[in-house]
């Protein structure tokens, strides 16, 4: 038979729990509006914790990762001998390919020399692995294994070796989140080769992202190549995305050239967009007291007052004796 | 809960016991295996988890270490953060209200239990982002996310039963559960 004092302390645990439990709805509701409102601190704590968490997570990795590879060699040796005759007929058809191009290279060079081209910007690149995958279909995003310590910066590109993957979200000291462009909040401009039609490419969580805002949309043809535009300074222009497709319904989507079922590796590209000139430069003032005794004198410039500032600016590169000296003089 | 319970020590190990499982199956879920929307949702395995221990061992398993391991998981696998933390302990508060009805039933009850918490909680998931005014998944995707969950949880209960002897306890050797503590 039970005591009175245990039936005590079951009533009181049991109100404890309810009360637990209340709070911990409250929070959650506090972080799910925070998690809405892109919240940067909430974003700092997480990439603080994959941080903390990314090297574990590439030591319970590697078994997996074996075992997984494992089933698929298997499966890609029994069509071996298929695989081989294919990349034997690829490598003589990329040999003559090799040729060519270092012919253009060479003659590319040789026209760059002679024109004096200014090139553009360089970009350099880190590769990382893939240590981890959002897994459920809230998010297509994944977990990089290079971060700040590696001169990635937010909003960086990522390509694998075909195509653009996505772009980095989120940056931790050794670890950066990627978004991939199949995710339902990626938005990337592209331009649709050839005609150099621009658009967005918009995911929407499935494998084919949509192009949106088309520019001449009844003239883009399925298999026209996609390419980032480099609007915004966020990614380099030029990188392949993908090809056109039509879907059965008419709608232009983007066959992505990115290879997702293979992506363990990515470049995360270190891009500094090339300097513009967005508005008329203003001149460079010197200060007032910089100029000379006489010539401050004679020109009647004062240490006060924005006119003295013209005054000095004007005549800070001019000497005495010349033409323009003797009208501002007068004045 | 009286004193001695709260620091007894095997309670105390078998809350870390869970805890690292717990933490395990975060990694086994995030790991790289499919990659993009034509890959099939990795199984939720934190509920697994969590609800076979909630049935079994109430005791080790208090809300607040729950609430933990759904927020870790919120936040390395990018499930709406809090949301994904709150199905979890609701699906645990309700298997530990009826855990004792379970522990007399077969194991097709307490399966078919487990199945219908990975879709309330997918449920409830889908809904809290929708009042968020956020882009929802597809109901598909989670759909299949739950039922690969149903699919590989008697995998799990054999590891747990055969390899760590996590087996039901007879009624009144466990007490009700904790909160917040071990």
């Amino acid at each position: 038979m039970p005591r009175p004092a245990d039936a005590q302390d079951r009533a009181l645990t049991r109100t404890a729990n309810r009360l637990m439990l209340g709070l911990i709805i409250v929070v959650s509701l506090i972080l799910l509006v925070l998690w809405r409102t892109e919240n940067p601190r909430l974003e700092r704590v997480r990439m603080s914790m994959i941080d903390t968490l990314a090297p574990s997570m590439s030591v319970v990795n590697g078994p997996i990762d074996l075992a997984w590879h494992v089933g698929r060699d298997y499966r890609e040796f029994i069509d071996v001998y298929d695989q081989n005759r294919a990349l034997r007929r690829e490598i003589q058809s990329l040999r003559s390919w090799r040729e060519r191009a270092r012919l253009l290279e060479e003659e590319n060079a040789q026209l760059r020399a002679l024109n004096n081209v200014r090139l553009p910007p360089r970009t350099t690149f880190v590769a990382g692995d893939v240590i981890a995958d959002s897994g459920g279909p809230f998010r297509e995003a994944v977990l990089v294994n290079v971060g700040r310590s590696d001169q990635i910066q937010d909003g960086a590109a990522a390509v694998d070796g075909l195509g653009v993957v996505g772009r980095v979200v989120g940056v931790g000291e050794r670890a950066s989140r990627l978004l991939l462009l199949t995710d339902f909040s990626s938005r990337v401009p592209v331009i649709v080769q050839p005609g150099a039609r621009r658009a967005v490419l918009s995911g929407d969580g499935t494998s084919l992202p949509r192009l949106e805002f088309l520019d001449g949309g009844d003239r883009v043809q399925p298999g026209d190549l996609i390419e980032t535009t480099g609007d915004g300074g966020v990614f380099p222009p030029d990188l392949p995305v993908g090809h056109v497709v039509v879907t059965q319904g008419g709608s232009l989507r983007a066959s992505l050239l990115a290879d997702y079922a293979r992506l363990e590796f990515v470049r995360l590209l270190r891009y500094e967009p090339d300097t513009g000139i967005d508005e008329p430069g203003d001149l460079v003032l010197p200060e007032p007291g910089a100029l000379l005794g006489p010539l401050r004198g004679a020109l009647g410039v004062t240490d006060s007052g924005p006119d003295a500032l013209i005054g000095g600016a004007l005549l800070g590169d001019l000497r005495p004796g010349d033409p323009g000296l003797a009208g501002t003089a007068s004045n | 809960m009286t004193g001695a319970a709260f620091l007894d020590p095997a309670r105390i190990v078998r809350t870390g016991l869970m805890l690292s499982l717990g933490l395990l199956a975060i990694y086994v879920e995030a790991a790289p295996l499919g990659i993009g929307p034509q890959a099939p949702p990795s199984p939720d395995l934190l509920l697994c988890v969590v609800v076979y221990w909630t049935a079994r061992r109430p005791g080790s398993t208090p809300l607040l270490a729950i609430f933990g391991l759904g927020l870790v998981r919120d936040l390395l696998t990018d499930v709406p953060t809090g949301a994904g933390a709150l199905a979890l302990v609701l699906a645990a508060w309700v298997v530990r209200r009826v855990r004792h009805r379970l522990s007399r039933s077969s194991f097709v009850l307490e399966w078919l239990s487990l199945a219908g918490a990975a879709f309330a909680t997918s449920a409830l998931l889908w809904l809290l982002v929708a009042l968020t005014l956020t882009q929802p998944p597809y109901a598909a995707a989670l759909f299949h996310q739950s039922l690969y969950t149903a699919m590989v949880y008697p995998l799990l209960v054999l590891a747990f039963r055969w390899g760590l002897r996590i087996t039901w306890r007879a009624p009144g050797r466990e007490p009700d559960g904790t909160a917040g503590f071990a």
